[in-house]
């Protein structure tokens, strides 16, 4: 006797037309099931390059709920559009530029005073943080407390899209979380010391080494370190 | 001991940390315990120089919320803020569900997924109030009288309008005026002690604060003053920044007075 099979399909709509596909399926996935090919709007499928932000309704509920493709399952009736890219033109002062102060931030993106704090952008964000928490503590002044609750952010940009104010979250975290590592966070001392060495020359003959060998001796060397933890005696350093 | 819920404000915060510090130790040394808020937002003064009406009251409505748990832990049933803008915009959206049934059901509705609606319950105070309450403490808790000192009050307009929430007579304000007599200073009259400073035009219009805050010197110049306290950090941005005047946070001369924190007070000395 054959078996019915357990697969039960389900309805989504994509751009306006219906789509039969699985139960169980991510978006993305489902969309790749209904013949899409995704060229844009992908990136690591593990939810953490932020590339596949996606948002949608479900049947009966005013709420616009928010998510990332690669890791939020299909339910029936979805209504769907991607969003893979959010238009951010962002500052990228160079590090001697950086000041550890509000009024920097404030003078590279002013509109962030236009914040009234509606929260739209905590509702939006698929990694649960609160962008609109840090938006508050930059006008505070308090650029630490910023860079740490938007330390997970993916960059996807959807709070940005959602923003009455227009703030352009990603890129205001992105300028505070690098005025907190220059000035607030310790100096990685091993770093110093190994930029050191390097400039010291220490290194420079076992890479012209490696360099000048060919793909197949490398290989080589390759499995025996995995093997053993060593380099061949002239590649130590 | 009294335990007072403490909202800073983003002003304060920023760029008057020595008036915060002030603030906070007097209201220690008179007793209560200041229990910072965990968690607040803009109070919407900034936001409300705009014309978005609803909008302005989310962040004090969602405040005032979140306040209420935190009442449930503390005991604390008051906000004490050292910010006019903060307790004018603050005291308006704590009265809301009375003054404006319309706006506050809207408000609440848009918060509901959020907080649960904020129904009453709490008292918010500005710093000069918690004072004025404690005004007899005070000139006992002196360390350093202020005798002679010759000092004009300079209120601005946040304290004192609208009526609904004014501390004070709004043409003829004697509150601080009161509180500083305790402590053995001699406060002047002048005319233009409510007059407004210019306030946030200092970004677009900063013509508007020169005119406005020379006016406010000339008058207290005239007075004999040899120093002018505001309670508002706005007001003592614009003093400084557009008269030679000496000015100071009103929490700095009390903390001064009360010897509770030693700040740089050349003013005093001069």
């Amino acid at each position: 006797m054959s078996q019915a099979p357990l697969r039960r399909y389900i309805t989504i709509f994509f751009n306006g037309e219906a789509y039969s596909v699985p139960h169980g399926l991510t978006i993305m996935k489902a969309l790749e099931y209904a013949g899409f090919r995704f060229t844009r709007g992908s990136g690591c499928r593990g939810g953490f390059c932020g590339a596949c932000p996606v948002v949608y309704r479900l049947p009966g509920d005013y709420k616009i709920r928010v998510g990332l493709a690669c890791q939020t399952p299909v339910e029936d009736g979805m209504y769907i559009s991607l969003i893979p890219y959010v238009p951010l033109v962002e500052y990228v002062p160079r590090r001697e530029e950086l000041k550890p102060d509000a009024g920097y931030v404030l003078k590279l993106y002013p509109e962030i005073s236009r914040c009234v704090s509606c929260n739209a952008c905590s509702k939006a964000c698929p990694q649960g943080l609160s962008p609109m928490d840090a938006i508050q503590a930059i006008l505070r002044g308090d650029l630490r407390k910023a860079a740490e609750l938007t330390f997970d952010c993916i960059a996807c940009g959807l709070c940005s899209l959602r923003c009455p104010a227009e703030i352009r979250h990603p890129a205001v975290f992105r300028l505070v979380g690098r005025i907190v590592g220059v000035y607030y966070m310790p100096r990685s001392r091993s770093v110093e010391q190994r930029v050191k060495e390097i400039e010291s020359g220490r290194f420079n003959n076992a890479f012209a080494k490696l360099l000048s060998m060919d793909p197949g001796s490398l290989r080589k060397i390759y499995d025996e370190y995995l093997k053993t933890g060593r380099l061949p005696g002239d590649l130590e350093v | 001991m009294k335990t007072l819920l403490y909202y800073p404000g983003c002003s304060l915060k920023r760029d008057y940390p020595e008036a915060e510090r002030a603030g906070i130790a007097v209201l220690e040394a008179l007793g209560y315990r200041v229990v910072e808020l965990r968690d607040w937002y803009c109070c919407g003064g900034y936001p409300g120089s705009t014309s978005l009406d609803h909008v302005k009251y989310v962040s004090s409505i969602r405040t005032l919320s979140k306040a209420i748990q935190q009442k449930r832990e503390t005991e604390g049933d008051t906000i004490v803020t050292l910010c006019p803008f903060c307790y004018n915009t603050l005291k308006q959206a704590e009265k809301l569900y009375s003054t404006k049934p319309d706006i506050y059901r809207r408000v609440v509705e848009y918060l509901k997924d959020e907080v649960e609606p904020y129904r009453g319950g709490l008292r918010v105070a500005h710093f000069v109030e918690v004072l004025y309450e404690s005004r007899s403490d005070l000139s006992k808790l002196a360390r350093r009288r202020l005798s002679g000192l010759k000092v004009a009050v300079y209120y601005g307009c946040m304290l004192l309008r609208p009526r609904a929430v004014a501390l004070d007579n709004p043409d003829k304000p004697v509150l601080v005026e009161s509180i500083l007599r305790e402590l053995g200073a001699e406060p002047v009259d002048y005319p233009l002690k409510s007059y407004c400073c210019g306030s946030f035009h200092s970004i677009l219009e900063p013509s508007i604060v020169a005119r406005n805050t020379g006016k406010i010197a000339r008058a207290i110049v005239d007075s004999g003053a040899s120093i002018v306290v505001t309670p508002c950090p706005l007001c003592l941005s614009n003093l400084r920044k557009y008269t030679d005047l000496r000015a100071m946070h009103l929490s700095e001369l009390i903390a001064h007075a009360l010897g509770v924190l030693e700040l740089p007070l050349r003013a005093l000395q001069g």
